[in-house]
């Protein structure tokens, strides 16, 4: 039987090293893994090995080095330690040699991937020249701290690479860059900052017509200054990252090429709906310009076309002009950047060429549940009207639709439009912004048209969410509400509250604040005192009690509830307002039957078509 | 606005429902964007950016570091495979969950994932939990249910979403080989 050989095998490993195990406490244990939860049994078996090997000390051996055919080619990629490999790649970088036993050190790089290496002095190799393609034929990779590197010993035998047998320089998409390599990348410096470190010259974002990626220019590198709004030819480049970011680095061995304007690699012409951050190409309506100017901005806008519409900007630099309103207009190397979730065209100086043409736009219009930052047309009731609560606010309120609902603004100015509660209107380029990862609508600059005989029915109805409870935010468990009539509003630990100050007369209430999770969609959610009372048995009573007989406090709340329900299936119904999900009617979701031999013909019925 | 994926990363992002055998295949992982704050996203095969797992299983090894910080290691298994789990000094919360629970114990974990350079090279998938909790057996069951529909819906798409299209080339996986693997979680659960 396997689980007896796993014993077997686990006994044997060590009494060899003079260590004796109980066999029946072992094989209990393999019994609990594998039968009880479900442990596939070389899971078991290695976990266990491991648990044991902790107990006496003993290190696992790992598995030894092998030696490879010397004419094969690895690919640098594939290299692992303790392997004897030939390859062939780019010197991209030397360093100083720090010791009288290295003669040479540095990077090395094929198409696929880069690493260090080391030439020893005993080995009495050809000096190899940054830059150029070698051959090394048998030299050693070994391991250091984690790292695997290049060993060139007396053995190995180095041979530059003839000219045809150099692969051929290929230029990198920015959007294609995948760190760790060596690579030759062409676009424009679009963005300079500041750098914060004497080590690095500059520092900034480069851009072609697929993206955009930050770079870095080694002081080091004693390179000529790169200048904004210049395209540039890079070769080669560091490639890296940083928690998830994608960046390149200029040091003493790129080659740096400004290219002319007449040689800047074509752009593609994209429609407005297709823009990310880049350099791209465009032709769009001038749909609605800013009022306000500052000395630094000419002009800010929106521009659209059938498919879309976006925010454009123009700085004030030498030659900048204006764009006039419902003009049609290409512009050509345009900086599109993502700020806050939405995009912007950023239009420099002499891009922008006007249209003869007077095409008119079929305006986009989308779902509410559809809008994210940045430019949008809706069709939406205005469903409620708020209180005003700054001077520089016109009007504020909740517009719906079919899909949902959302926030919007009207900040003071001389066209402000003012929209009538009850009454549906087409709003037509108005800007969603993100704030407190909620979105809100600005109408100031939008066209906002009435529409007359229009009925639309507000999605505010009862819903069903059935997921996982991922998240219990602080506010959860036992809280302490204001006892002022119409207010409610939660106090905070000293009985505070925002609007009418201490409070000792609070009134308790239970509740749950967290994060409901479909897999598909993040609910924001609270779980009302009814709702909490059905998943966890607690009443406004045992959970005062509990509170009250326990040095935690509210606390002890908090965690009595966290343990029964984070990272439960519940089921959840409630209504969504204001991207936030009320519930007051809750379950633990139960394991379906039905739901597994679905699945189960769903796996195996379209495998077979 | 027809680009939908310009919108759909402004909602928070869901914690993604993957088995073991999917999540220790994938290792492409970007950042949208190019302010410090963006999120990074990892690939998931079946072709969905993740920058949050929902997981379930067997936790079968705990390890705790013996540095000065503490930091746990756990190995939590489901039907497919592994998933190698971390809590350290940034995970308040997961890291006292962490040290509750005794192996072998049934539980779920909200996490991050990340991508890391094993030694030899290989990528190795690791989640940073934000919370652990030791669960009954059925809650891990309705998590095999949820993943196995889930996994189903992305092979299943029928679309022409870039991170559909750029899974499909960088991992080269026909769907019949996620079939295989959703049919091996279903078949675990004894009814």
């Amino acid at each position: 039987m396997e689980l007896k050989e796993i014993a077997d095998r686990i006994s044997e490993k060590f009494s060899t090293a003079g260590h004796q195990i109980d066999r029946a406490k072992l094989e209990e244990k393999i019994n609990r893994f594998v039968e009880e939860f479900s442990v596939p049994p070389a899971e078991a078996e290695r976990s266990i090995t491991a648990d044991y090997a902790r107990q006496f000390g003993m290190e696992l051996s790992s598995s030894a080095p092998s030696r490879q055919d010397a004419d094969t080619v690895t690919r640098i990629s594939d290299i692992q330690a303790e392997q004897w490999v030939t390859v062939e790649g780019q010197i991209v970088t030397l360093f100083p040699s720090r010791s009288p036993s290295v003669a040479q050190s540095g990077v090395i790089s094929d198409s696929g991937g880069t690493m260090r290496f080391t030439v020893w002095a005993k080995a009495n190799a050809p000096v190899m020249e940054q830059g150029k393609w070698y051959r090394l034929e048998s030299a050693v990779a070994d391991e250091y701290n984690g790292q695997v590197s290049l060993k060139v010993h007396s053995g190995t035998v180095i041979t530059e690479l003839s000219p045809e047998s150099v692969p051929k320089t290929e230029i990198t998409s920015i959007s294609d860059i995948i760190p760790k390599r060596w690579i030759s990348v062409e676009g424009e410096v679009t963005t300079l900052f500041t750098p914060r470190s004497p080590s690095i010259a500059q520092t900034g974002i480069l851009a072609d017509s697929s993206g955009t990626v930050r770079f870095t220019v080694w002081a080091s590198a004693e390179a000529p200054l790169l200048e904004q709004g210049h395209w540039y030819h890079l070769e080669p480049v560091e490639t890296d990252e940083f928690n998830g970011q994608i960046s390149i680095k200029i040091h003493g061995g790129t080659k740096i090429e400004p290219i002319s304007k007449d040689e800047i690699p074509p752009i593609e012409l994209v429609s407005i709906g297709q823009l990310k951050p880049g350099v791209a190409t465009l032709e769009g309506k001038v749909v609605s310009v800013e009022k306000q100017y500052s000395e630094q901005i000419i002009q800010r806008g929106v521009l659209a076309d059938d498919s879309g519409a976006v925010r454009f900007i123009i700085r004030n630099t030498p030659g900048a002009e204006p764009l006039v309103e419902n003009h049609w207009y290409s512009i050509t190397g345009a900086v599109v950047d993502r700020f806050r979730g939405a995009l912007s065209v950023q239009v420099n100086s002499g891009s922008a060429r006007i249209l003869e043409v007077d095409k008119s736009i079929r305006p986009n219009i989308i779902p509410i549940t559809q809008a994210g930052p940045g430019i949008v047309c809706l069709r939406v009731k205005m469903v409620q009207e708020y209180d005003n609560t700054s001077d520089r606010l016109f009007q504020a309120g909740l517009l719906g639709d079919e899909s949902g609902t959302i926030r919007f603004v009207t900040w003071k100015d001389e066209n402000a439009p003012r929209l009538d509660p009850d009454n549906v209107y087409s709003i037509y380029y108005a800007s969603v912004d993100e704030f407190n990862s909620r979105l809100s609508l600005t109408l100031n600059g939008a066209t906002c048209i009435r529409e007359e005989n229009v009925t639309i029915q507000v999605r505010t109805s009862n819903e069903e969410v059935s997921g996982a409870l991922v998240h219990l935010s602080p506010g959860s468990g036992l809280i302490k509400r204001c006892p002022v009539e119409g207010c409610g509003r939660v106090l905070s630990r000293q009985n505070y509250c925002q609007v009418h100050e201490i409070q000792p007369n609070y009134i308790y209430d239970l509740r749950v604040k967290g994060w409901l999770d479909t897999g598909v969609k993040t609910y924001d959610t609270i779980i009302s005192r009814e709702g909490v009372e059905e998943l966890t048995g607690l009443n406004l009573i045992s959970a005062q009690e509990l509170a009250e007989n326990d040095p935690l406090g509210l606390d002890t709340v908090f965690y009595h509830i966290s343990e029964q329900i984070l990272g439960r299936y519940l089921v959840c119904r409630g209504r969504s307002i204001d991207n936030r999900f009320f519930a007051y009617n809750c379950e633990f979701k139960k394991f379906e039957p039905g739901l597994h031999a679905e699945l189960i013909n769903r796996v195996e019925g379209s495998s077979h078509e | 606005m027809s680009d939908n994926s310009v919108y759909r990363k402004y909602e928070r992002e869901p914690a993604k429902r993957v088995f073991a055998a999917e999540l220790r295949e994938a290792f492409h992982h970007f950042r949208e964007g190019t302010d410090e704050k963006s999120p990074t996203f990892l690939l998931l095969p079946t072709g969905e950016r993740c920058n949050r797992v929902f997981i379930a299983g067997t936790l079968t090894e705990k390890k705790k570091s013996e540095g000065e910080a503490v930091f746990y290691q756990v190995r939590v298994v489901d039907p497919t495979g592994t998933f190698f789990v971390s809590a350290g000094s940034y995970q308040p919360e997961a890291l006292h969950q962490i040290s509750t629970i005794e192996s072998p114990a049934f539980v779920v974990i909200v996490g991050k994932p990340g991508v890391f350079q094993s030694p030899d090279g290989r990528n190795l998938v690791s989640v940073r939990a934000e919370a652990i909790t030791a669960v009954d057996k059925s809650v891990v069951d309705c998590w095999i249910l949820d993943t196995a529909r889930l996994t189903l819906d992305r092979i299943e798409k029928e679309t022409d979403d870039p991170d559909h299209q750029k899974a499909a080339e960088i991992y080269q996986r026909q769907p019949d080989f996620w079939r295989s693997k959703i049919r091996d979680a279903l078949s675990s659960i004894q009814l």
